[in-house]
């Protein structure tokens, strides 16, 4: 229960912490326009499964972009803010602290996804098609929580590694195609195929590519959702050594002022 | 001394105030990031729809990423001279106003050319970009002049950005407009003649057909025109950016606002 008490409570904090409207305004624009571009690309080709594909594939880009940059940022702005102090003197994990804060920013990002999928209807004039509609509520809710964790590991790797402005922006665009945003990962070149299998919303996006061409059996989504649960519990433990690894360099170096 | 008193200008503002030259920021931003959007534009557009497409986006998306370094550094650096209280410095002196301005791009310029050069080696590597039959004189002018509309109209954004304080909002805006309608993705032809006419104002529009015909082998004079307006519009942004820089000095001194939120 206090475990809950204190995900809330991040949440809430991050959430009255987090940029204003006008900063939210700016970030659609960017949002817009890259939805748009994309959406066109796909028009011009006229393939049906691949606009589907499309259609949620976009919205997630734009929530996967600003979900990474926002959580990969938000422990390292704890630190610089000094609020972290309190984290580190309470019983409270550090890595609780970050689930409740990466479901804020999830919270606040899928507006834009939403405008996103808007764009894209816009651009297309198309409506998705999908052979298995029963697929998509699960598989969605898998990439979500797929991206949720995927992004939690940068928020401790920002610090261990000592990441300063600008790293984001070349790991948002290669995120998104790695966990299969764009296209299929089955599509990409061999070597970033093999990377992309290691994240949690590359499995999901497969099975969401299974209901849009239909499948006789349910063996492959099945399989395809086991091993994105799996994989997100593999990054959720991953980022739980990590944030314990902050929290020990902070204590036992005594640098929490000056990390 | 006017030309030491640039260099040192120009050094000062790139170091102290462009913070991406971390080397874990400038490898992201200068290497991955070209190649990642080549990854996610052109691969998409090979496999939707063919291979001819697919070198258009790339040098769409090459054009795109000097646009980006740029239009982020010059405006970062704004910001930043405001936020960190070091313009104080500047106005309160005598120091030339134009060397002052002109000293903020021109260490920026060479990073646009290495995101260029980045993205066309990864556009080769993912995409087959095939250089064949580019027309390389006319491609490098093209470029050149690109990436000196691209410092300019960046100029001006930096404007917006020290005025607001929030060069994120502005680049995003900043960079939406030359995205959408530049002609990195989207051809400016199926816009409505206005739109396509103010697209013409834009830096890259210009430019980058310049670019994609040479790229193909036209010669030099067929892209002259093009090459020659996009020139002028360089010209054009940093005059409006230097006018801008001018008023701002004049509003923060008659208002005595520039240490207020």
């Amino acid at each position: 229960m206090n475990r809950l008490r204190a995900i809330i409570a991040a949440f809430l904090q991050e959430w009255k912490t987090s940029a204003g409207i006008a900063n939210y305004l700016a970030q659609l624009s960017g949002i817009v326009v890259r939805s748009a571009a994309l959406a066109w690309i796909v028009r011009q080709s006229g393939d049906q499964a691949l606009l589907t594909y499309l259609y949620v594939g976009i919205p997630l880009i734009s929530i996967w972009f600003w979900v990474v940059f926002q959580v990969g940022w938000s422990l390292s702005n704890e630190l610089s803010g000094r609020t972290l102090d309190f984290n580190v003197i309470s019983r409270t994990p550090v890595l609780l602290m970050m689930l409740g804060k990466t479901l804020t920013h999830v919270a606040y990002w899928i507006p834009a996804g939403i405008i996103s999928f808007v764009t894209v209807l816009l651009v297309t004039g198309q409506l998705p098609e999908m052979a298995d509609i029963r697929i998509l509520p699960f598989s969605l809710l898998l990439v979500i929580v797929g991206l949720a964790v995927t992004s939690l590991i940068f928020a401790p790797l920002v610090l261990l590694v000592g990441g300063a402005g600008g790293f984001f922006n070349a790991i948002m665009p290669i995120g998104a195609a790695l966990s299969g945003f764009i296209l299929p990962v089955d599509r990409l070149p061999l070597g970033l195929e093999i990377v992309a299998r290691c994240l949690p919303a590359s499995w999901a996006m497969e099975s969401i590519w299974l209901g849009i061409e239909g499948t006789e059996s349910w063996w492959p989504v099945v399989s395809a959702w086991s091993m994105s649960i799996l994989l997100s519990v593999v990054w959720l433990g991953i980022a739980y050594i990590m944030c314990n690894a902050v929290e020990k360099r902070i204590r036992i170096t005594g640098t929490l002022g000056i990390y | 001394m006017l030309l030491y008193n640039f260099a040192v200008q120009s050094y000062a503002t790139y170091k102290g105030l462009f913070y991406w030259l971390h080397w874990i920021s400038y490898v992201s931003n200068i290497l991955l990031f070209p190649i990642a959007y080549i990854l996610m534009y052109s691969f998409l557009g090979r496999f939707a729809r063919n291979p001819e497409v697919a070198q258009d986006y790339a040098l769409g998306i090459a054009g795109y990423s000097m646009a980006f370094i740029i239009v982020g550094g010059i405006t970062q650096s704004y910001t930043r001279d405001r936020q960190l209280g070091t313009i104080s410095f500047l106005f309160i002196s005598p120091a030339n106003r134009l060397v002052n301005f002109l000293s903020r791009s021109v260490l920026h310029y060479p990073n646009a050319l290495l995101c260029f050069i980045f993205a066309l080696l990864g556009a080769w590597v993912i995409v087959d970009l095939d250089f064949g039959l580019v027309n390389w004189a006319g491609f490098i002018a093209a470029i050149l002049v690109v990436a000196a509309s691209l410092t300019a109209y960046a100029q001006l954004m930096g404007i917006f950005a020290i005025v607001s304080r929030n060069w994120i909002g502005v680049l995003s805006i900043g960079n939406a407009i030359l995205f959408i309608l530049c002609g990195a993705i989207i051809p400016i032809t199926v816009f409505p003649d206005y739109v396509e006419e103010l697209a013409r104002l834009l830096p890259m529009t210009n430019g980058l057909f310049a670019i994609r015909e040479t790229f193909t082998g036209a010669p030099f004079s067929e892209v002259s025109g093009n090459i020659l307006r996009e020139a002028l519009t360089c010209l054009g942004y940093y005059t409006v950016g230097f006018l801008g820089f001018l008023l701002f000095e004049r509003v923060a001194k008659r208002r005595g606002t520039l240490e207020l939120e």
